[in-house]
């Protein structure tokens, strides 16, 4: 192969790694089993969650909209582990993580990720933790990894190569082998053959698998903000507590610095003077009072990432639009990624860049979300959207009719969800398989045969 | 919205002093809101009584301060000997009187005698005074009853929020064997157990704590472990990262506890009447309770059908300090009860 | 304060200065102060507000559904009927009030029906008590004071004149009956004695009304949908033909293609049978939808009552204002919303003066001291505001 010609294709792994999406879903699955009537032998399946792939971007407020049992709340949960997915993988980008290449003369052989919780530069090699591997077709795996023990234990550095990106090396068995980050590898012209495409994956590690402490530092990066504020607040802690609890699960500082940064974060949520909230009980507070806490508490651990499911929908009017704007701002702030999960579309339309609407566990419409609302595809989206309710009596509506109503989805045909209740369904619906998304222009998406 | 202004130097109280002050207000509002129930005060007043008559009154009865060997009159001797002679009312070995020329005093021959101005409650078919005996009681009572309420609540609710949060197996486990010891009769599992062991008072706490910890309680708290189990703010612990033992101990526990509180005040009710029981059969080793004073009555042929009530004396005061403790429990029970449980509240 | 009776309609329902509160541990919650609004028949009021802005007390109020700790402090609640002298011997000895010829109007205590065009009224005026002849128009309108009702006479005209959607009501259908025969109870309550076939067929055109196919009648509730309950739930409150229906929240668990289907039908239901309607819900979009007239809520009081438009295009009240600009839309221009400042008041301690005040941009020294009083701002438009935006 020549050498010269795989040069691009790692460039533009680290082009696009700049720009790339935080968190990245692959075909995930969840099937909760059922059993009709009493004594049935027979296993049936919902289909929660079926096949579902998206991403979300650095700093991007992603909307997930539909009925009730349509899979959102599930999607929320197996983001952030509280329940494991059936199929399919979680992708999320981690700061710690870096993917490393071994080389060996002038190739690369292998490619392994690494956890540098202060940098590559400050990196003691001798303690790395490897998270991941990704080696080309046919190589052996079990020799990489002892190669990779062999350099963890032999490896040798200088800080002034280091900071070029030249990590270590080391002479096992005659031949230099070294450790390099792609940068360098792209200026000193190393071959990688067809390494690119995996270096990509190893920038997000699969949280589908995670245990133990791995999880538990893995809880750091992701925080979830749920629905009902009166619910979600343990009555028996104080408003510290609350907000503690995250840093105190993850040994994170003395009680003195905790103090403080509970402090902080109620003031930045809006609870000011903190020391007037601090010591009190959920019960003492206002619904959205207790909703701040309950952003404060998502927030206190600095995550790159929050699952909100929908975190407004109980509270009042003139209090839901003041936790909107806050949660917009903090996302300004930390640039943190939201998914939001909401049933509300004016709500989604307020809050989110992107969204998918759902339908039966299936996303069926996804884009930005000023396209998909203005400009529906999908029959599904478009009878939702007509039968939004709009503050204004001088705009009339046309609403669209559906037949039927929802069900859910135990043991679904292999054809389109929506097939029954479509007002465009033909006889190619009905044979084919589910309609897989289609990209249709502008980043809009949509599953369905018909448009 | 106001973004933050961090102040300089914020200046908080320790942790500690805040969580008293807390624990004290939360305190004061449970009693404000205990203080409504009427029947709660009752139970209150009732084994405030008790108390202050086993622990304060018996106490001192009882003797008193020692005097020193200097003190001209009655010196080495306790103050209230005269008052409280031992030899006539120790409510074990007290012993009956006897006529004497020297002592010129009144001459119980036949025990037991009825109340008079010397025993005010009579005495007992040895010529005990059933008073001090009744006094003596008030103690087994009550450290008995507590100290198995204790255990019980302590196991009840550890298994009750350990087989509510992992299910399966282990719920499964613990709940068959309450059902067990639910159908199990327990008075004729003590008689056995008795026959089997030594049983004296520690031991007999013990076993009835062990008992009511696996039996209907962990039923009870179960039920409302898995209520809180299934709340977000558990899901919002997960996420943040907390282990098993901290939702638990941390979020279970502290949910499920005024309930176990309140089952604690039904326990003791039901331990005191156990060991009543017990000693009414005589087969616990315990120098004096009130089951044991019935217990005499009994063997010395007194609580016949012809002459129970020519010898109320002897078997209605343990009977009726039985019915009253163990009553006054409940009623606190009764009494929290309406604090626990919002639904039950006057509103 | 009396509302002129609009000469063109017929009134339905008249409520003035409803008071009710509510005892507590805490305090005395004022939930419902002073609120004055008039319905008219075949008009859907629509009550908007926060959640405990009391919205549901004034319902529950209306028909004396209190519960214990309830404390009915004062105020009438007429409800109007065609005038037959039959039924008004009914109410002799109970306050009535009879509108006709547009804004004619007696109250007074019933004394007499002399004939089938005269009354006998006794009121208080000049500070003492007089027996009025009243010459009564076969068009007026016999409104019965439902305040001062006793149980029996208030019973019948629960259901039959008034029936309430209750929120989550779909979850009161009891799962152990058939659904048709449970509206068939609510019948035979209510009307006793019509033969079954007719109440059957009554229901069947009553599952056709609402969207329900008639097989379903022999149904159990689990076999029902959510919205299909809801529907269900509708027919029931429709059994008894009553001339006003008040609905609580009645789609707010419903999903939104579901809700908008059954709001739609309901709005066609109340023009077809030319009912009246209350609907009360904190969604200002779905009042939108289905309403004629809004009255908004705050703390408590009504801020304010006009006609749907009116009330979008031209609000007086700043709350009414706020609470408009709080609602993301789907349609039109993509704004950032305001946040009003504040929290809504703890009604056990309203602030004086205007309870809005403390959160008010237009807020002055009047606004803090006195209540404004709830006055006619334009035509058919009330609203209690110191500084009314127009």
């Amino acid at each position: 192969m020549n050498p010269t010609a795989t040069q691009p294709e790692i460039s533009q792994v680290l082009r696009t790694k700049e720009r790339d999406a935080l968190v990245r879903i692959e075909r995930l699955s969840k099937l909760y089993p059922v059993s009709k009537g009493l004594f049935a032998r027979t296993r049936n399946f919902i289909h929660a969650v079926d096949d579902l792939s998206f991403e979300i971007g650095k700093g991007e407020v992603f909307g997930l909209i539909g009925e009730s049992g349509c899979g959102k709340t599930t999607t929320g949960k197996l983001l952030v582990k509280l329940t494991d997915p059936t199929k399919g993988h979680i992708y999320l980008r981690d700061q710690e993580r870096y993917p490393l290449l071994v080389t060996q003369g002038d190739r690369a052989i292998g490619a392994a990720a690494v956890r540098a919780p202060k940098g590559l530069t400050s990196l003691n090699h001798q303690q790395m933790t490897l998270l991941d591997v990704a080696l080309p077709e046919g190589s052996d795996r079990r020799r990489f990894s002892e190669l990779l023990q062999q350099l963890k234990r032999q490896g040798r550095s200088d800080p002034g190569r280091r900071a070029q990106g030249f990590i270590l090396s080391a002479e096992i068995a005659g031949s230099v082998y070294s450790l390099v980050t792609p940068e360098y590898a792209l200026s000193a012209n190393i071959r990688t053959d067809s390494l690119a495409k995996s270096l990509e994956q190893l920038y997000y590690g699969d949280i589908a698998m995670l245990e133990g402490a791995r999880l538990k530092s893995f809880r750091r990066n992701v925080q979830m903000i749920f629905q009902d504020p009166y619910e979600s607040l343990n009555p028996r802690m104080t408003i510290f507590d609350i907000v503690n609890e995250p840093l105190a699960v993850q040994g994170i500082g003395s009680l003195l610095e905790r103090e403080e940064r509970v402090a902080e974060m109620l003031e930045h949520v809006g609870l000011t003077p903190a020391s007037s909230f601090m010591f009190r009980f959920p019960h003492e507070l206002s619904g959205g009072q207790r909703q701040r806490v309950a952003i404060a508490r998502a927030m206190v651990l600095n995550p790159s990432f929050i699952v909100a499911d929908e975190p407004t929908s109980m509270l009042d009017v003139s209090i839901r639009i003041g936790v909107m704007n806050l949660m917009l701002e903090l996302r300004e702030e930390f640039q943190i990624s939201y998914l939001y999960i909401t049933h509300d579309l004016a709500v989604a339309r307020y809050m989110c860049d992107r969204i998918a609407v759902m339908y039966l566990g299936k996303i069926v419409e996804m884009g930005p979300t000023e396209e998909v609302i203005q400009n529906p595809l999908h029959p599904y989206t478009r009878a939702l959207i007509s039968a939004v309710p709009i503050p204004d009596p001088t705009m009339r509506r046309q609403p669209i009719e559906l037949k039927g109503s929802i069900t859910k989805p135990i043991d679904t045909q292999p054809r389109c969800r929506f097939y029954e209740r479509c007002p465009l369904a033909t006889s190619h619906c009905a044979e084919a398989d589910h309609p897989p998304l289609v990209d249709k222009g502008n980043g809009h998406w949509a599953a369905c045969y018909e448009i | 919205m106001a973004t933050a202004t961090t102040a300089p130097q914020r200046q908080f109280d320790p942790i500690w002093r805040v969580r008293a002050r807390l624990l004290r207000r939360g305190a004061l509002e449970s009693w404000a809101m205990f203080r409504e129930s009427k029947i709660g005060l009752t139970g209150l007043a009732v084994i405030a009584i008790f108390f202050v008559a086993g622990f304060v009154i018996h106490p001192v009865l009882w003797g008193g301060p020692t005097l020193p060997e200097w003190f001209p009159i009655a010196g080495g001797q306790k103050l209230w000997a005269p008052l409280w002679d031992g030899k006539i009312y120790d409510p074990i070995l007290g012993r009956p009187l006897v006529w004497s020329e020297e002592h010129e005093t009144y001459i119980f021959t036949d025990f037991p005698a009825p109340p008079s101005l010397r025993h005010w409650l009579g005495t007992d078919p040895y010529g005990r005074d059933i008073l001090s005996q009744i006094l003596h009681g008030i103690q087994a009572a009550f450290v008995l009853g507590i100290f198995a309420a204790l255990i019980t609540v302590f196991i009840g609710t550890t298994i009750g929020a350990i087989a509510a949060y992992y299910g399966g197996f282990v719920d499964t486990f613990f709940m068959r064997l309450a059902d067990i010891i639910l159908l199990f009769p327990l008075i004729a599992f003590l008689i056995v157990l008795s026959g089997l062991m030594q049983m004296d008072f520690w031991s007999l706490a013990i076993v009835l704590g062990i008992y009511g910890g696996f039996g209907s309680i962990t039923i009870v708290l179960k039920s409302q472990a898995l209520a809180i189990k299934v709340k977000p703010y558990i899901e919002a612990a997960r996420v943040a990262g907390g282990g098993h033992g901290h939702i638990i101990f941390r979020h279970i526990i502290p949910n499920i506890l005024p309930l176990s509180f309140l089952y604690m005040m039904f326990t003791v009710t039901s331990a005191i009447f156990s060991e009543a029981v017990l000693s009414f059969f005589g087969l616990v080793d315990i120098k004096m309770s009130w089951g044991l004073m019935i217990n005499i009555t009994r063997d010395a042929g007194y609580l016949g059908a012809t002459n129970m009530m020519q010898f109320w004396w002897l078997w209605m005061p343990a009977g009726l300090c039985i019915t009253f403790l163990c009553a006054a429990f409940y009623l606190v029970g009764r009494g929290l009860d309406e604090i626990v449980n919002p639904r039950l509240r006057a509103r | 304060m009396t509302i002129a009776t609009a000469a063109h309609k017929a009134p339905m329902l008249e409520v003035q200065d409803l008071t009710m509160h509510y005892f507590t541990r805490k305090g005395e919650v004022k939930a419902v102060d002073d609120v004055t609004f008039t319905l008219y028949k075949g008009e859907a009021l629509g009550l908007v507000g926060e959640s405990g802005c009391g919205k549901t007390s004034i319902a529950i109020t209306l028909l004396r559904l209190l519960p214990e700790n309830a404390l009915f402090k004062k105020g009438h609640v007429f409800f109007y009927r065609p005038y037959d002298p039959q039924k008004a011997q009914r109410y002799i000895g109970f306050p009535v009030k009879i509108v006709q010829n547009g804004n004619e109007a007696y109250t007074g205590r019933l004394r007499e029906v002399r004939s089938d065009a005269q009354l006998l009224l006794q009121a208080r005026t000049n500070g003492r008590f007089q027996e009025i002849p009243v010459q009564v128009d076969p068009k007026a309108h016999f409104g019965v004071d439902l305040i001062a009702l006793d149980e029996p006479r208030l019973q019948e005209i629960r259901w039959k004149g008034i029936s309430m959607i209750f929120q989550a009501a779909m979850n009161a259908l009891n799962p152990v009956y058939k659904v048709g025969d449970q509206i068939a109870e609510a019948i035979n309550t209510h009307t006793p004695g019509q033969p079954p076939d007719q109440v059957r067929e009554k229901i069947a055109q009553l599952f056709q009304l609402v969207g329900i196919d008639p097989a379903m009648i022999d149904r159990y509730p689990h076999e029902y949908s959510g919205g299909m309950k809801q529907r269900a739930i509708i027919a029931m409150a429709l059994s008894c033909d009553p001339d006003l229906i008040i609905a609580d929240e009645p789609t707010t668990a419903l999903d939104v293609i579901v809700q908008d289907k059954i709001l739609r039908e309901m709005r066609v239901i109340q023009k077809k049978l030319n009912m009246s309607m209350i609907y009360i819900s904190h969604d200002i979009a779905v009042i939108a939808e289905v309403s004629d007239k809004i009255g908004v809520m705050y703390a408590g009081k009504m801020v304010e009552v006009a006609r749907c438009e009116t009330i979008f295009q031209r609000p007086v009240h700043p709350y009414t204002k706020a609470l408009m600009s709080a609602f993301p839309s789907i349609k039109g221009e993509r704004r950032k919303l305001e946040s009003m400042p504040g929290e809504p008041p703890d009604l056990i301690k309203p602030p004086l003066g205007c309870r809005f005040h403390p959160r008010c941009p237009y807020a002055t020294e009047q606004c803090a001291k006195e209540d404004p009083a709830f006055k006619p701002q334009h035509e058919e438009h009330f609203a209690a505001c110191w500084h009314p935006l127009s």
